[in-house]
């Protein structure tokens, strides 16, 4: 199985020192297979007790949009697409099927065949979560595009609030280890969000897109990346990550023993401890993983993996038999591997003694006290920002490897000189950053003589700064200031008396230029860089009435700088007035053709049905004529049949397509509104989306637009 | 050989219904009017113009009415009251109670795919009722042509999906059993009759031309508008514009135009639609036939659990309300949850002791359970109260033949054969071929099957107890000949696929016989003689 010989890199690990002492004497055991005779789409499958007093049972979700139920014949026929499936326990000492479409959102009660509620989801549900939020009831959250929904157990919506992206994978958490539990939410922008209750709480920034969350212990929830990174965070920090080639399917835990079980997609399934990430014992399925779920039948867990192909195998976690062996062999060669490296070195260092000067003044060595600089420099005239490295002593640069999560195109770059007789002691290496981040950037540069044949590795690690991307604007460069329409304007809190120190920690700044940022009034320039050079900033400060002024156009990023800003001196609480006309005018155009679009759409599926109806009936019109071998007849019905075909065919493409323009205004209105919430911190950010979502339910639309401009209490 | 058995005549609910005792117009009431109009006793006041159209129109003279109107209209086309009036006039005219419009069509029950589960647990889904229940037997209680077990009236909805859509096809479709095609269609020709009853003008009111949005945000016309085109022009997609429109107008705030918005979803066939509108209507304001729509909405999704829970709302709300209490009967005895049912008909006649359908379907049950006396005496309520039809003298008749009160049996089956109509004149020999069968006349009970089938050849429990006669003359042939076409009329039918199955074993034909058990056990599960015989060919097949 190739999916177990895939190498993990540990990239940290937190301190083990407080870790509680946990039975490592444990191991997989495979225990029955099963299938389910359909293929599986990836990602549904959970398990739910049907009935009452019932066992836990799989359900999963066929490739031909049906859901299967183990071991029973006949699968539940939805009309719309599925996306995602859970388990709720609402009903009466059971669970109900809650099913997401494209378009609503089905609690399907098995037990007595009714629907207990179903609910419009306009733009779609990606995934659950089933539980108590903060001091919310229990409900059922959906993660849908840009927004999070919650509906308790008779339908009612109970939680609605917005989000930077799509939501991919959602679960229940107390990641603050507060006693109450807190949403955490992963999205394609690499984003981990955490909500308390409808208030965002924090945002992690990871490396690649986020696949799936998992709730471990209090104060404790593991992830796992795109690019096959698995780790956890406790208390806020993230603990430890390992990095694999292979990408995770699912991520389980059984809390009591301390221990987590990874299923990965390509068939591998680990069983880990939750605290350092150490594998106590594998096994694998042979074909690739839909899904897999975990049942607790009296006191032990199963976990049921499912493969795409509908085979399923059932693990069980028990007592080792043999795991005790196998550890000590593996510790025999980790220390057998540990001792060849000291061995090698050791050797190094006793050629080294055996040579003589002549032979050391051949090798091209480098002076003991070669330093290299590592640092940020701008280049004004095309706007560019670049890591410098230069070494001293005129020593040749060989290479340089920059180590950089998420900053550049497969975490790393390497520079090597075209021709080794061309490295040069200084080089720029161009940052072009997308994004409002910080990052650390570790820097590994070989320097060496170009007839040297050892090179001297000098390591060094800087971190950039959140808005690298501007720079103060100098005087003979004002051609690239262009003054931006947008701005927001707050009051000065008493907080924020020192601009210059969040300044120097969020920009790449010279020091000499720090100490103008504390004057009590004036205006900041800064000019963009590269990719975004077009976009200037600046800061002015009045002090006659005392408020703060953001000039930039990206309101993105303005909500960065905003948080950043508050973070930094520790408000909790700021409203602010805001004007981006572009923004505002988009979102009333929005708002504008959002209602005729639904009554269209309206329209076109009450169309659509009629013609479906008119080829149904011809069909069996057709059939009828076949049954009494009138074929001529049966012949002009078929012709029929055709053209009506065609024409709802044609209906459904129209509806389709007037959809998803209704869909995508959508997901650019729910954008939105996050935006604007995100230029406040706090309370007054909340209530913007609550005055929003409010407003536009009871069609009150006029004063979406000002509630974003002027914040919730305009009003 | 199994005979059928007695068959009940179900008693015809529609003939007693009459459409203008529906008709809801009191929005017009002007009670200083009718004061006027009795204090002047002296010569006839004769009103004219628009006031003459408004008077007919509420003494339900609607065709004169709408004469009226017309001539009206021909004057001043712009009369907007005058319009609305004759609107009301022709819909009224053609009038159905959404509610108890039901029929579904071969397509909406075949290629619908509304339904979530195929087969739920049985006794949460129409398709699968408790084969437990002791109601479902079919030697004691027969079915309809649909295999339902036989009901104490004809109402909608007792034809449920059954087998394939080919059986379905194959089965023979006539006149009087007919299955529309689809729903639209069979409302569709009632559509011609109706404009051509409305005269030689062509059509009253050209929807393609009519600024539908204006007319429809109208609240001074658009009701009358809506139901013109959704009860009299049956363009439910014009309709549901209008109604969206209307209700767009209003704010979303009037419940009326929801619960139309969910009418024209319920006749386009999408019911989430229709039950996410009724919902919010429910919201807005409790009424009957909100609970009841919703409950039907949930029916056609097969879903009775649901249905009964609406039901049992709506009577939360309006307490001991005949409309909810049969429709939890109604879908208690499609679940073959017989008891509950007659409790809950029971529970009806408490309320309204003269609801004809709870005092049949009461009846029927207590005939069915062995109680004939008892039976007999709710059928003679019904006569009582005066309503006098061949199906019900019949049912006395059985009754009474039942209870060994012969002399009243033949005085009533006699009426009954008087008054008979050709519609029900099958079902009435054939129930004479039983009395005969009976009483040892077998001559005559096949002279009388033989009767039955002159009047409908379709008619498959004749066909099975000819067949059974003819068996018993030793005339084989014949009989595996009138057994196979039973079969082929009723494919559901346990007696004809049992007794050709036993010709069959008779004549060694195994394999035959063998799939003739399979489908009578599908009928009937619970038959022990079949369960035998099945289980005594088992080790011939397994031999082979």
């Amino acid at each position: 199985m190739d999916g177990d010989e895939t190498p993990e890199e540990q990239l940290e690990i937190g301190d083990s020192s407080q870790v509680p002492h946990f039975d490592d004497n444990v191991e997989l055991k495979s225990v029955f297979n099963f299938s389910l005779n359909q293929r599986i789409m990836e990602g549904c499958v959970v398990s739910a007790i049907l009935e009452p007093r019932g066992v836990e049972t799989i359900v999963a979700v066929s490739m031909t949009n049906k859901v299967i139920i183990k071991d029973v014949e006949s699968p539940l026929n939805i009309t719309e697409t599925i996306r995602c499936i859970a388990a709720a326990p609402i009903g009466d000492g059971y669970d109900c099927i809650v099913i997401g479409t494209d378009a609503s959102v089905i609690c399907y009660d098995v037990h007595n065949n009714l629907t207990v509620f179903r609910n419009d989801v306009p733009d779609g549900v990606n995934c659950f979560a089933y539980g108590k939020l903060g001091d919310l009831e229990e409900a059922i959250y959906c993660g849908g595009n840009c927004c999070i929904w919650g509906f308790d157990k008779t339908g009612a919506n109970t939680y609605w609030t917005v989000t930077g992206d799509q939501v991919t994978t959602m679960c229940l958490s107390d990641y603050d280890g507060d006693g109450e539990t807190e949403l955490v939410i992963g999205s394609p922008d690499f984003e981990i969000r955490v909500f308390k209750n409808d208030l965002m709480r924090a945002e992690l920034m990871e490396t690649d897109e986020i696949t799936s969350l998992a709730h471990v212990t209090n104060g404790c929830f593991a992830y796992s990346l795109n690019n096959g990174t698995i780790g956890t965070y406790v208390m806020k920090e993230r603990q430890w990550r390992i990095k694999s080639k292979s990408n995770v399917s699912k991520i389980f835990n059984i809390e009591e023993q301390g221990l987590m079980v990874v299923v990965w997609k390509q068939g591998k399934v680990d069983l880990r401890f939750a605290h350092n990430g150490e594998v106590l014992s594998r096994d694998s399925v042979p074909t690739p993983v839909a899904s897999a779920t975990c049942s607790r039948n009296a006191e032990d867990a199963t976990i049921t993996v499912v493969c795409l192909d509908g085979k399923a195998k059932t693990f069980k976690v028990q007592k080792a038999t043999s795991g005790a062996v196998d550890k000590t062999q593996q510790m025999i060669r980790e220390f057998g591997q540990k001792k060849h490296n000291l061995m090698m070195e050791l050797s190094n260092y006793e050629q080294e003694e055996q040579m003589t000067e002549a032979e050391k003044a051949g090798d091209f060595r480098i002076p003991a006290d070669t330093e290299v600089g590592v640092m940020f420099i701008v280049n004004c005239e095309v706007q560019l920002l670049s890591l410098r490295v230069e070494a001293t002593h005129n020593i040749p640069i060989r290479g340089v490897l920059i180590f950089a999560e998420g900053l550049f195109e497969g975490e790393s770059y390497i520079w090597i000189p075209p021709n080794e007789h061309q490295s040069r002691s200084a080089i720029d290496i161009p940052l072009v950053i997308d994004k409002d981040s910080t990052n650390d950037l570790h820097t590994k540069v070989f320097l060496g003589h170009v007839d040297s044949n050892k090179l001297m590795v000098m390591e060094n690690t800087r971190i950039l700064p959140l808005f690298c991307r501007f720079t103060p604007l100098k005087a003979e460069y004002s051609k690239f200031f262009i003054m931006p329409t947008g701005f927001i304007k707050f009051d000065i809190n008493t907080r924020a008396a020192k601009l210059s120190e969040w300044v120097s920690e969020s920009f790449t700044i010279d020091a000499s230029l720090l100490d103008m940022f504390d004057e009590p009034e004036g205006e900041f320039k800064f000019m963009g860089l590269r990719p975004k050079h077009e976009k200037s900033l600046m800061f002015k400060i009045t002090q006659s009435d005392k408020t703060f002024t953001i000039y930039h156009d990206d309101i993105e990023t303005m909500g960065a700088l905003v948080q950043s800003y508050a973070s930094f001196f520790q408000i909790q609480h700021m409203e602010c007035v805001a004007n981006f006309p572009d923004v505002f005018k988009e979102a009333e155009e929005i708002l504008e053709e959002l209602e005729p679009m639904t009554e269209v759409r309206d329209r076109l599926t009450a169309e659509l049905q009629e013609r479906q109806a008119a080829v149904k009936e011809i069909l069996i019109r057709a059939e009828d004529s076949i049954a009494i071998d009138d074929i001529p007849d049966a012949r002009k019905f078929y012709i029929r049949l055709k053209a009506n075909d065609a024409a709802a065919r044609q209906a459904a493409q129209l509806r389709w397509n007037n959809q998803e323009r209704c869909v995508k205004s959508l997901r650019r209105l729910n954008k939105i509104i996050e935006n604007c919430s995100r230029l406040r911190v706090g309370e007054p950010g909340r209530q913007i989306v609550v005055t929003c979502r409010a407003a536009i339910s009871e069609d009150n639309k006029q004063i979406v637009t000002k509630v974003l401009q002027y914040g919730a209490s305009s009003q | 050989m199994s005979l059928s058995p007695l068959r009940m005549l179900q008693v015809c609910n529609s003939s007693l219904w009459q459409p203008e005792l529906l008709d809801v117009s009191f929005v017009f009431l002007d009670p200083s009017f009718d004061s006027f109009l009795k204090m002047a006793d002296g010569p006839v006041i004769e009103f004219t113009g628009f006031m003459k159209a408004f008077r007919l129109f509420r003494e339900n003279r609607l065709s004169e009415a709408e004469v009226v109107c017309t001539n009206l209209l021909r004057k001043n086309p712009l009369d907007q009251a005058t319009w609305a009036l004759k609107m009301q006039c022709l819909s009224d005219s053609t009038f159905v109670d959404e509610l108890d419009n039901e029929d579904m069509g071969l397509a909406e029950t075949f290629l619908e795919q509304n339904v979530i589960a195929t087969s739920a647990r049985p006794g949460t889904s129409f398709q699968r009722p408790k084969t437990t229940a002791k109601g479902m037997n079919p030697i004691m209680r027969p079915s309809t042509n649909a295999g339902r077990p036989l009901s104490g009236v004809v109402r909608p909805q007792t034809s449920f999906k059954a087998g394939s859509m080919d059986q379905a096809v194959r089965t023979a479709r006539t006149a009087k059993t007919a299955r529309a095609v689809s729903s639209t269609s069979a409302r569709n020709m009632r559509l011609g009759t109706a404009s051509m009853a409305a005269g030689a003008d062509g059509e009253f009111v050209n929807l393609a031309r009519l600024n539908i949005d204006k007319y429809a945000a109208d609240p001074q016309v658009n009701r009358q508008l809506f139901e013109y085109v959704f009860y009299y022009v049956n363009d439910i997609r014009v309709a549901h514009q209008i109604a969206g429109t209307a209700s767009k107008s209003a704010s979303f705030e009037d419940y009326y135009w929801k619960n139309q918005l969910a009418k024209c979803y319920l006749r386009l066939g999408m019911l989430n639609d229709a039950e996410k509108q009724l919902n919010s209507s429910l919201n807005q304001r409790k009424l009957i036939e909100s609970f009841a729509l919703l409950a039907k909405v949930q029916n056609r999704m097969d879903q009775p659990v649901a249905a009964l829970k609406t039901y049992a709302q709506g009577l939360e709300s309006f307490n001991e309300d005949v409309t909810m209490l049969t429709g939890i009967a109604r879908v208690q005895e499609a679940l073959g949850e017989y008891d509950l049912s007659v409790d809950m008909y029971k529970r009806v006649l408490d309320v309204q002791s003269n609801n004809i359908e709870a005092i049949a379907c009461v009846a029927t049950t207590h005939f069915y359970d062995g109680k004939p006396e008892i039976a007999l005496r709710y059928y003679r309520r019904i006569l009582q109260m005066g309503v006098s039809s061949a199906e019900l003298f019949m049912n006395i008749g059985l009754c009474c033949f039942a209870a060994q009160q012969f002399d009243f049996a033949v005085s009533s089956i006699l009426r009954a054969q008087s008054t008979m109509t050709e519609d029900v004149a099958a079902d009435i020999w054939y129930n004479i071929g039983q009395v005969m069968i009976d009483v040892g006349e077998l001559e005559y009970a096949a002279r009388a099957y033989s009767i039955a089938l002159t009047h409908d050849p379709d008619h498959s429990e004749s066909l099975v107890n000819l067949g059974i006669l003819k068996h018993r003359d030793g005339k084989i042939d014949e009989s595996r000949a009138m057994f196979s076409s039973a079969i082929a009329k009723n494919p559901l039918m346990f007696e004809g696929n049992y007794n050709l199955a036993l010709v069959c074993l008779a004549q060694g034909r195994y394999h035959e016989a063998k799939n003739l058990i399979g489908k009578a056990l599908e009928a009937f599960p619970d038959h022990e003689h079949c369960k035998r015989m099945y289980e005594n060919m088992k080790p011939l097949y397994e031999s082979v």
